[in-house]
């Protein structure tokens, strides 16, 4: 895995150097500025698999190269992890917001931080052996029809402003946790149907509707500070920060109109009549740190709930014996 | 096994560190003659907490707990004021004990040189 590791402090870099090479990183370049790390990638023949970023620098900090990093095709999700002793919630909502995929806070706990690093070698190697797989993926799977694996995909939709990576939104829950959780909300969104309506359609349809979709959902958020993931399939997971007075129901037909507005069709024109079902937020000031690590499963799990008495009240209300007694 | 390895990866980065502490050391030792003169404040204040700053991030790696924190509650404190020509009443206090616990690391590992540096400045 080639690192390339940025930080004003030569001491930081050796530590890292050090600590890396002893589970086996030792494919590492270090800079001492983010200019210098700019004109690296610049002139790099092989591509970075990771990088890792301080943030405080003097000129151009590490959450400004993060977003130059971000901006660059072929780094759009490479993992870019922050190493940093700015440990306050402003700059954790910035890092993730510019396309951080994980935190680590200095002074470093040298098991958390192999721990960190073996996880995103891991996911390197993974995506590596998919692409070896089959090089011409991205470019045939896109035309062929959707399988159970796309829909099971948590799609990375960093192009759509607020929405990350689900590991990352993960990893920023995390984060945060450890300082104020106050007024911070998991909300699940799901989109009933729509495995099923795609199912014989071409995974680039399908794709194109779930960005549609996170489009819909981050315009309808806008007013209010928010990070948001793609879960797989047709569910979504926002974490909203001061949250208190959002309401599910009116949040729901805010995006109801949105997408009525956005006229989505599918590619032979047909209107696309799909009706997103929002949970009711989970609120994570009283939640246990344990919990925390599972708000995003639980919050897309309270939308299924609701979708599914939605369902059942829709089918009571159209039962033969209902209608004949006008109930 | 492991961790004697990453013992002696600390080691030697904890040897760099010991031998950077000493420029730190003077850096701070001039911006606290300048605060107590009351030059550049702004300047001062700002320069102090950078390098509170970068040992905050290493020291207690390294097995000095007590300047990373000490470092760490520094930093604070100069980011933290509300005017940038008056700082804290506690700066100075904060900073010395900060001094302090520098010495106290580098003595037994270079004690002589930081003397002999010392007089020559």
């Amino acid at each position: 895995m080639r690192i390339l590791c940025v930080d004003d402090d030569p001491i930081i870099l050796a530590l890292l150097t050090e600590v890396l090479r002893v589970i086996g990183l030792t494919n590492l370049t270090c800079c001492t500025s983010a200019s210098e790390a700019l004109d690296t990638i610049d002139q790099t023949g092989a591509p970075f698999d990771c990088f890792l970023f301080d943030i405080q620098m003097p000129g151009m900090d590490g959450i400004e190269l993060t977003s130059a990093v971000r901006n660059m095709p072929q780094y759009r999700v490479t993992p870019i992890v922050m190493i940093t002793a700015m440990s306050d919630r402003s700059y954790v909502d910035r890092a993730f917001a510019a396309g951080a995929s994980d935190y680590l806070t200095k002074p470093f706990e040298l098991g958390e931080v192999h721990a960190r690093l073996r996880l995103i070698e891991s996911l390197v190697i993974e995506r590596m052996q998919m692409d070896d797989r089959n090089p011409v993926a991205t470019v045939g799977r896109s035309l062929s029809y959707v399988a159970q694996a796309d829909m099971d995909e948590q799609l990375s939709l960093v192009d759509v402003k607020g929405f990350i990576e689900y590991l990352a939104l993960e990893n920023y829950l995390l984060q945060i946790a450890k300082s104020s959780l106050a007024g911070t909300y998991t909300v699940g969104i799901v989109v009933p149907d729509l495995e099923s309506t795609f199912r014989s359609s071409s995974v680039y349809e399908y794709k194109s509707t779930i960005a549609d979709f996170a489009e819909a959902i981050a315009k309808t958020l806008k007013p209010l500070k928010f990070l948001a993931a793609h879960a797989g399939g047709g569910k979504f997971v926002c974490v909203l920060e001061n949250g208190d007075k959002f309401k599910a129901q009116q949040f729901e037909t805010a995006l109801k109109e949105e997408l009525k507005a956005m006229d989505l069709t599918f590619a032979d024109t047909r209107p696309l009549a799909l009706k997103p079902v929002v949970g009711e937020p989970i609120a994570l000031q009283m939640e246990s740190s344990r919990n925390i690590a599972s708000s995003l499963v639980r919050a897309v799990e309270m939308a299924k709930a609701e979708a599914q008495r939605l369902r059942e009240e829709a089918s009571q209300s159209s039962s033969p014996l209902k209608r004949m007694f006008g109930q | 096994m492991k961790d004697h390895i990453i013992a002696s990866a600390l080691a030697r980065v904890r040897t760099k560190f010991l031998e950077e502490l000493p420029k730190s050391l003077h850096e701070l030792q001039a911006l606290r003659r300048q605060v107590e003169l009351g030059v550049s404040l702004k300047d001062a204040s700002g320069e102090i907490g950078l390098i509170a700053h970068r040992l905050s991030g290493t020291a207690a790696t390294l097995g000095f707990q007590d300047l990373g924190a000490a470092a760490s509650g520094l930093e604070a404190l100069t980011t933290r004021r509300t005017s940038p020509d008056i700082l804290p009443d506690d700066l100075l206090p904060h900073l010395d004990r900060l001094l302090g616990l520098m010495q106290t690391a580098l003595d037994p590992h270079d004690h002589a040189r930081l003397a002999s540096s010392q007089k020559a400045g």
